[in-house]
């Protein structure tokens, strides 16, 4: 005994001094302290390896939690219900047996009690829209949907309560024939097609969704409920992320995000009449990762189910066509997957085999969509674990190290690999969810490794960077920035505390609290949170400049604290503070520049020169003193390196030279400037055909060019301009799969066209053209309800509709529009949302109201 | 609630003094209350569902020192936490016990969604399980710890001061006890 206590005690200690070393510095050790005893040498190697993976048993309590709760329901009053017996649960919650109590008969149900990363409300909200669709369906093989919604902040579906043994253990437990599952499969078919007529698509068939009666009849469970569970059509998010469907069972273009249609179905059955003939699913996920089961789905072939049981080759081919990787390669339908299987029981030659088991997938696979292939197996992989799936949950466990340079990879050399396809946007956005789900992940499990939490804060401020940054390519999404650069910002400080001394940490905190009070000061939301990030970064870099000395160093650092000065004031607004810290930045930067000469300090040069003119021109409108400001910044733009950047900012800056002139009425003046930045966009677009957010540049200088033609140049030309830019943001916005941002962009050129059709045109044109811009605004207004700009900019359109009837000579429907933009206004001020173009807009509207009711007399 | 703020205590103190048989009654008791707990999350409101077995353990406490506090006991949260983790570890062994014997006996009910995951799930707690009772042999602290951290969301600082070591120590035995754990599921047992 004193021996084992004796070895245990110096595995213990060998363990703790050998994880402190490097590696190659580890192997030496061990070999020496180990020398003669190769089974202490292996179980060391053995633990220090085990010592990167973790979460095992947290894992495993977890999941045995979860699943008691659940279980302990049973006799719980639910609503009008009481729970009477838990019948099974799994990845989309626990399924109950429960009877009505408030009625006099009881009436038998079976309530799912829907578990969801959804909030209640989104899930009610989801669910109501699908719900009438679902209700309609009336066959005898599909379960009634009777209701849902949520109650306590539970999601619920309330379904006819239906006895039966799932079909894939009804087949093997009544050995029916090949024949006689063919019959029982046709049965799910017609119910299948039947919903398809109805225009409700399953999305997650399976055997266990597959109830099989005591008479043989099935019944089809869950139908269509998978829909309200995923990600919303038009958003911008991963539907992959927050896929509930079981992925044994899920089409490609499931595992991929893509859309789902009737075919994903038909993929579905295919997979379906594979288990029931070979008794196993078509892909085993037994030992294999979420990652490698998706992999497996995209790019394998399944064994065919004749090398499992004894089966005709035709079914083979019959099931093969129904689970082609590429949807159109399939059975065009239900119904034809059916009539093959006809064929086939009535003796015929089926139209299967035409084709062959090993029909590769090339044309699935060509290049590009092989990007985004890799795109989303890659984020899979990464979050696959973590998903909400249970099956991948179990899949959790990996190794740390191998994820940690996965992500590296993903996050440094993949994401840079589609940034420039075209209409890659989605798939980057699905990309950068994923990571920030992995990297959450990761950091709940990170306390204490150090160099895990420095890779995470790396990990969160790329991931910041791609979604609000510098580069050309960013994906324009502020809020999401902010939440990363907070987290990478938690990150570095609780670094920084574990090594207070340390220059590198506090260099990296000092940046990681000014890029977080720069981007909370682009917001213009907290700007009480920015200043006191920028004030740690102050006191931070006073810290570090003492331990560095050099004037350039330090100068860098006060420059930089001037600069996110500045922004803060100025999106707090107050134009003379404003400008007086922007002055200041420029100040600073300039002695920067001039004693560094360092072409990397230009950029902020020139960030700090347009600031200011900024400041002045829509703070503390001084367009003038504007105009010189960035005449200034014009000149400093050769020191930038060449090449997109320098020229998008020239056209930044013309466009803004031509926006001070318009503030101060020098129209004509403005004209050359708008139609110089407008010849630099075109520039830009033209060799970046593909580039979206070239795309809008182009189409904001349309806008602007139009509105200065219209002024002051051609109304012909104005016209033509923003026709021209009402088709650009139309197709934006289809590419973008209408995202808040590309909705609102095509509802203002809509409004601005109409804008200048209503003076010269007939009614019918501008009029329809509003009607479109309102409908898209309230509907931008309803999916985000606290978002007080669209509210202002639904306002806004409503004045404009409002002036446009009366010029057409209808003041009834005109106080009516005007009335609508004041209720929202007053509604902005009580909600505390208004501001200062808000007020002046409201006045506006209130002046047009009143001119209305004087002409009306 | 039901009443048995006052009886926990008086079973903690019985089982602090060595009475062994006080843990089993401490477990139904703790139990009644993580039922109690499960089933008025079903009608209480709140977001999302991730109630764990560590915020379980945690409610359950709240519940206790409630209790105890009317009857002007104190439940001692080291005391508690230190007996909820063995109690908790009890009852959810216990409970995929359960399951995978109803899961062999073909329990058949209706089963509405798969069940594949529970059996893996259900075979992991139980493995962790086993590998927990060598390591106890081996380094009981070790076991106590691993308790204490995961089964009953005990801090760092609460798990040193209940088992009288030191943080750095907390680190180091868990460093070790879960790569020994991780080994030991990996069926390369040291």
């Amino acid at each position: 005994m004193p021996d084992t206590a004796h070895r245990w005690r110096r595995i213990e200690t060998l363990f703790h001094r050998a994880s402190a070393l490097p590696t190659p510095e580890r192997n030496a050790f061990l070999d020496h302290e180990c020398a003669g005893d190769p089974d202490l040498r292996r179980t060391l190697q053995d633990l220090i390896q085990s010592d990167s993976e973790s979460g095992v048993l947290d894992q495993a309590i977890a999941a045995e939690a979860r699943q008691m709760v659940d279980e302990i329901a049973p006799g719980a009053i639910f609503g009008a219900f009481r729970l009477e017996e838990l019948l099974g649960h799994g990845g989309m919650g626990a399924v109950y047996r429960a009877v009505r109590i408030d009625r006099e008969f009881s009436q038998q149900v079976a309530i799912k009690l829907v578990r969801s990363h959804l909030r209640a409300e989104d899930w009610t909200r989801r669910f109501l829209r699908e719900r009438q669709i679902l209700a309609r369906l009336n066959h005898p093989y599909i379960a009634r949907l009777l209701d849902g919604g949520s109650l306590h902040g539970r999601p619920y579906i309330v379904m006819e309560y239906v006895e039966g043994v799932t079909a894939d253990a009804y087949v093997q437990q009544h050995s029916l024939s090949t024949r006689d599952r063919l019959l029982l499969f046709e049965k799910v078919c017609q119910a299948v097609s039947y919903a398809h007529g109805q225009l409700v698509v399953h999305r997650d068939l399976k055997p266990q969704n597959i109830l099989v009666q005591a008479g043989g009849l099935p019944k089809l469970l869950d139908f269509g409920i998978a829909k309200p569970l995923e990600e919303e059509e038009d958003s911008a998010l991963t539907q992959a992320s927050q896929r509930v469907l079981t992925p044994q069972y899920a089409a490609p273009e499931q595992v991929l995000g893509q859309p789902i249609t009737t075919a994903t179905d038909v993929y579905a059955l295919g997979a379906l009449l594979y288990a029931l003939l070979a008794n196993q699913a078509p892909f085993d996920s037994t030992g294999l990762s979420g990652f490698a089961l998706e992999k497996a789905i995209c790019d394998q072939d399944p064994p065919p189910p004749s090398t499992l049981v004894k089966l005709d080759p035709d079914i083979d081919a019959i099931i093969a066509r129904a689970m082609r990787k590429e949807p159109a390669q399939r059975y065009p339908s239900v119904g034809a997957l059916e009539a093959d299987l006809a064929r086939w029981l009535g003796g015929y030659p089926v139209e299967a085999s035409r084709g062959n088991w090993q029909y590769r997938t090339r044309k699935f696979l060509r290049r590009r969509a092989g990007a985004v292939l890799a795109a989303t197996l890659l984020a899979g992989s990464l979050a696959g674990g973590f998903a909400s799936t249970h099956v991948q949950q179990q899949k959790a466990e990996r190794r740390l190290e191998e994820v940690r340079e996965l992500a590296n990879r993903f996050l440094f050399e993949f994401h840079d690999s589609i940034a420039a396809l075209p209409g890659a946007t989605k798939s980057r956005q699905m990309v950068v969810a994923r990571a920030i789900e992995y990297l959450d992940r990761l950091a709940a499990e990170s306390e204490g490794d150090r160099r895990l939490e420095a890779d995470l804060a790396a990990g969160y401020e790329r991931i910041r960077d791609i979604q609000y940054g510098f580069d050309y390519g960013h994906l324009n999404d502020v809020e999401g920035a902010v939440a990363s650069a907070q987290r990478a910002l938690n990150l570095r400080q609780k670094l920084l505390a574990a090594t207070p001394k340390d220059p590198a940490a506090i260099a990296a905190a000092a940046k990681a609290n000014l890029d977080a009070a720069n981007l909370l000061a682009e917001t213009g939301a907290s700007l009480d949170q920015a200043q006191s990030y920028l004030d740690s970064a102050q006191r931070l870099l006073a810290a570090s400049a003492q331990s560095q000395p050099g004037a350039l160093p330090q100068l860098r650092s006060e420059s930089a604290v001037a600069i996110g000065a500045a922004a803060i004031e100025n999106a707090k607004g107050d134009g003379d503070r404003a400008v007086a810290a922007a002055r200041r930045a420029v100040e600073l930067q300039q002695k920067v520049y001039d004693s560094s000469h360092d072409p990397a300090d230009a950029p902020r040069l020139l960030g700090a020169i347009q600031m200011l003119g900024d400041a002045l021109l829509l703070g503390a409108n001084r367009p003038l003193e504007a105009l010189a400001t960035y005449q200034r910044a014009l000149q400093i733009l050769p020191a930038l390196p060449s090449g997109v950047q320098q020229e998008m900012n020239r056209g930044q800056l013309l466009a803004r030279i031509g926006l001070a002139y318009a503030i101060a009425g020098r129209h004509p003046e403005a004209l050359p400037y708008r139609r110089q930045a407008l010849a630099v966009a075109e520039a830009i677009a033209a060799r970046d055909p593909q580039n979206a957010l070239a795309a809008r540049d182009l189409a904001v200088a349309c806008l602007n060019a139009a509105q200065n033609e219209y002024k002051a140049g051609s109304k012909t030309e104005a016209v033509r301009l923003a026709r021209r830019m009402v088709a650009m943001f139309e197709v934006a916005m289809q590419q973008s799969n209408g995202s808040g941002q590309s909705r609102t962009d095509y509802a203002a050129a809509l409004e601005d066209l109409a804008d200048y059709l209503v003076r010269t045109e007939a009614r019918a044109e501008p009029e329809t053209l509003l009607e479109r811009a309102i409908a898209l605004r309230e509907q931008i207004v309803r999916q985000e309800p606290e978002r007080g700009v669209y509210q202002s900019h639904l306002a806004h359109a409503w004045t404009q509709f409002g002036d446009s009837y009366a010029r057409w000579g209808e003041p009834g429907k005109a106080e009516a529009m005007y009335r609508k933009a004041l209720a929202a206004y007053e509604k902005l001020e009580r909600d505390k949302r208004i501001n200062g173009l808000d007020r002046s807009d409201w006045d506006r509207t209130k002046r047009n109201l009143a001119n209305l009711s004087t002409q009306k007399k | 609630m039901n009443d048995t703020g006052p009886a926990v205590t008086a079973l903690l103190q019985s089982w602090q003094d060595g009475n062994r048989a006080a843990l089993d009654q401490i477990v139904d008791q703790l139990y009644a209350q993580l039922r109690a707990v499960a089933g008025q999350q079903l009608n209480a409101e709140r977001p999302g569902h991730t109630l764990a077995a560590t915020a379980l353990v945690h409610e359950a406490y709240l519940r206790l020192q409630a209790n105890a506090k009317a009857k002007a006991h104190f439940v001692d949260r080291h005391h508690f936490l230190a007996i909820a983790s063995r109690a908790m570890r009890c009852i959810l062994v216990d409970y995929a016990r359960g399951r995978k014997r109803l899961k062999r006996d073909g329990g058949q009910q209706v089963t509405l969604e798969e069940f594949t995951a529970v059996t893996n799930s259900t075979h992991d707690l139980l493995a962790i399980n086993t590998a927990l009772e060598k390591l106890a042999a081996l380094d009981p602290r070790k076991v106590q710890l691993l308790e204490l951290i995961s089964f009953a969301g005990a801090t760092y600082a609460e798990a040193a001061a209940i088992l009288d070591i030191s943080e750095a120590t907390v680190h180091r035995d868990l460093k070790f006890a879960r790569a020994w754990l991780k080994n030991e599921l990996n069926g390369e047992g040291a």
